[in-house]
């Protein structure tokens, strides 16, 4: 075919992107679906499920000429095409051979755009794999692609294609044209007619607009799904119709023209179609639809698509920035109002702030993706490593359809990714080790995700040995992270593997046991506001949790005030207030702050002295009770001004290095607050523990 | 040798906007009102659905119209979309 190389280079880096990303979901889904067939092998549905993915790829890698793609695919899709239809049973060996073609197909997908990364060493590769392929499929001839819908005797097809493009199909990047030449490399194309009737006169034309449509019948060995797939690029956008099978339809392409009914109800974008369709065209509808009694896979898939709206992320950003400033207005409004003295006012300021609060509700709920994208990801990283240790791990995901803010989910995957592989690592025994310990073979791994008020709880759950809290503390004592015969609280000791430097493994694997990481771990999750939390029972199991917030953009925030200053606690950690008389607050030996409360002492941090704030000493002061990871201390402070929704704004550089700080906020008067960071303030509490009374604590007693 | 009006190298959606403002300003042009179009599709190298729609309008437009001469590329994506009647008016109307 003389098919001129620059107009495929020209439609090859319009829509090129767009068929690497969807190629690229479509090889997470097939890996995803492989995934849970191992659990499940006669799942029917997950099978035709892996059976589209696959024939999706290929579809749209003959669109783009992408030959090694289509190739290699097709070799996969006939052994799918044969576990389909029960003759060859999914077996654990099997399915790994599925899981590396899989990679191989991300790998050509990527050659597409990068040709380097098809090395020799992965040709050969290729080679090997494709051989295994087709000696499980028993045939050597790749053309065999025979689908379930069809007698064995009788391979070919005779299709009966109507499609109708929609107005936006040029400027969409695609071309009627090629899907007709992609067609006609799928077999012999008779009856061939391109409809003009809805083409303009010149004078009247919108030249990029497509009024364009075509009839044809294609005799292929191909099953439908291979027909529909040269549509897959432009489905969303044309009206199809494909009829037929192994039976010839009717040799007139006017015939099934003029015999056209309107469109059957499995053409699930027939309202699309009303549109795009121009006025004074013939009604291409459907074809006989009484012969389509086969279920159509394409259009309910697309219409499932088309529930979703593609956003880019900055727009949704910028919305949600806005957002953040209309929540400071509305508040300025507020105060404004209430000074004002007029009820009135102040109740429509009331009704508008409730109604700004529905829509930032609303709003960063769009930013809310399931977790469980995240999770599925690791089951293939739990099937390899658990092979690679030679251990038997049962995984389950509970709660995948948790939602979470987008770039939470991305800054999560890593730290999670680490846990789960420490769990396998050095958690789960092996087999023999399990069995000796009278537990069963089979060690058990549990990622879970649920919703607490304002927070998101994700779980790593396994039923290994746990922590050994002894070679903890030996541990620790022998690298002074703990300060020799000092035996600190279990949780305490168990929040030891998250420091800097320290590992228990007895032997460095690649996997973990190098003591970093866990360190990093922790203050990825830090980072993100979020707790981490660790439960172990030696011989029986080890829980990990993480708290994390909803949102990064806005938090309900409890502000104080210290002289001039302004803070805002996050609300969550806020336990309770306790008022105090500047006698009740009690300086101990190290210098720190201290005040009874219940019998109990509590450590406090006085922010007056820490940051040195001007500000007269009032006779009493409030002391603001707030939990942290490591236990609850106090904040003192001179005034309680409440509940805030607080939009969070970076530090700038200048500020990064400031300790105790997270963020600021504009209030609704103008002024700034500084965000606390509970956690990192804490640490302020035990670094004086530790160190040495500092001379500015000393000065003010 | 009758008026006739060039397809550019390419007859592509790129392109087509200002081959279609071409062809009306030389189909509008007073010396070739009322005789047949004649077009000559030989420098053609890329042609895509746009392309062809133009032609299309052509019909549409209610001008009579022929081919004269037609390159490779053109003739085939006219054959693959059963266009190829085009084809066949170019050899009737084009002795030379």
């Amino acid at each position: 075919m003389t098919h001129p190389a620059d107009t495929d280079a020209a439609f090859i880096a319009t829509a090129m992107p767009a068929f690497i990303n969807e190629a690229s979901e479509q090889t997470q889904a097939i890996e995803g679906l492989l995934l849970e067939l191992e659990g499940q092998p006669d799942n029917r549905d997950l099978m035709d499920s892996l059976f589209r993915c696959a024939h999706t790829v290929k579809g749209s890698a003959g669109i783009f000429g992408l030959d090694p793609v289509v190739e290699f695919t097709h070799h996969v899709e006939t052994l799918l095409d044969k576990m389909r239809d029960g003759l060859i049973g999914l077996t654990p060996d099997l399915n790994t051979l599925l899981l590396r073609c899989n990679d191989h197909i991300k790998l050509l997908v990527q050659a597409a755009s990068d040709p380097a990364v098809d090395t020799p060493a992965t040709q050969q590769e290729r080679a090997g794999l494709v051989a295994q392929l087709r000696q499980l499929c028993g045939e050597p001839a790749p053309a065999a692609a025979a689908g379930p819908a069809d007698a064995p005797a009788a391979p070919w097809h005779t299709w009966a294609i109507t499609a109708r493009f929609g107005e936006d199909t040029f400027r969409n990047g695609m071309d009627p044209v090629s899907v007709v030449r992609y067609l006609a490399s799928l077999g012999t194309v008779r009856g061939m007619r391109c409809f003009g009737e809805a083409v303009p006169a010149v004078a009247a034309l919108s030249p990029e607009t497509c009024y364009l449509g075509f009839t044809l019948e294609l005799h292929t060995p191909e099953v439908r799904e291979a027909v529909e797939g040269a549509f897959s690029f432009v489905i969303d956008d044309c009206q199809l119709d494909v009829q037929g099978g192994a039976m010839p339809t009717p040799a007139s392409d006017t015939a099934s023209l003029d015999t056209a009914t309107t469109a059957s109800p499995s053409l699930a974008l027939a309202d699309l179609l009303a549109d795009s369709a121009p006025a004074g065209g013939p009604d291409l509808g459907g074809t006989v639809a009484g012969k389509a009694a086969k279920p159509r896979d394409v259009p309910v898939a697309s219409a499932e698509e088309g529930r979703y709206i593609r956003v880019q992320a900055d727009r949704l950003d910028a919305v949600i920035n806005l957002l953040g400033e209309l929540v400071i207005a509305g508040a300025g409004a507020m105060l404004k109002a209430r000074a004002s003295r007029d009820t009135e006012l102040v109740e429509t300021n009331l009704h508008m702030n409730r109604l700004i609060e529905e829509i930032r509700n609303g709003t960063l709920g769009l930013r809310m993706v399931p977790v469980g994208e995240t999770f599925n990801r690791f089951r293939r990283v739990v099937r390899d490593t658990a092979s690679q240790l030679g251990k038997e791990v049962g995984f389950e995901i509970v709660g995948g359809d948790a939602e979470l803010d987008k770039s939470m989910v991305e800054k999560i995957a890593d730290p999670l990714m680490h846990l789960v592989r420490n769990s396998l690592d050095h958690g789960l025994e092996t087999p023999a080790e399990r069995v000796a310990a009278g537990k069963p073979a089979e060690g058990r791994l549990v990622l879970s995700a649920h919703h607490e008020t304002g927070a998101i709880l994700i779980r790593i759950e396994d039923d290994g040995r746990g922590i050994n809290r002894d070679k903890v503390l030996q541990r620790a004592w022998s690298r002074g992270l703990v300060e020799q015969g000092v035996v600190p609280s279990t949780d305490a000791i168990h929040m030891l593997i998250f420091e800097p430097g320290f590992s228990t493994a007895d032997q460095v694997t690649n996997l973990s046991g190098r003591g970093v990481g866990m360190d990093v771990v922790r203050r990825n999750i830090e980072a993100l506001r979020g707790t981490i939390k660790l439960d172990s029972i030696p011989g029986q199991g080890l829980r990990v949790d993480i708290r994390l917030p909803l949102t990064l953009a806005i938090i309900d925030g409890f502000l104080v005030g210290i002289g001039k200053s302004k803070f805002v606690l996050p609300l969550e950690s806020v336990v309770e207030v306790i008022e105090s008389g500047d006698s009740d607050l009690r300086v101990d030996a190290f210098g720190r702050y201290t005040v009874e409360l219940r019998g109990q002492v509590l450590p406090v941090v006085r922010l007056r002295t820490l940051y040195s704030l001007e500000s007269s000493h009032p006779k009493r002061v409030s002391v603001v009770v707030v939990s942290s990871p490591r236990g609850q201390y106090g904040v003192e402070v001179d005034v309680l001004y409440g509940q805030n929704q607080t939009v969070i704004k970076p530090l700038g550089r200048l500020f990064k290095s400031l300790r105790g700080i997270s963020g600021s906020s504009v209030l609704g008067s103008g002024e700034v607050a500084l965000i606390l960071d509970v956690a990192s303030l804490e640490e302020q509490t035990t670094q004086s523990a530790t160190s040495p009374p500092r001379a500015e604590a000393l000065s003010k007693p | 040798m009758n008026p006739c009006f060039d397809l550019p190298e390419d007859l592509t959606i790129y392109q087509v906007a200002r081959t279609r403002d071409d062809l009306l300003a030389w189909m509008e042009a007073p010396a070739h009102a009322t005789v047949p179009l004649y077009l000559n599709a030989s420098a053609v190298q890329r042609v895509d659905g746009a392309g062809l729609q133009l032609l299309m309008a052509l019909d549409a437009s209610g001008r009579a119209w022929h081919l004269q001469a037609a390159s490779g590329p053109f003739a085939e994506t006219c054959e693959l979309m059963g266009l190829a009647h085009w084809l066949s008016g170019m050899a009737q109307e084009n002795p030379a």
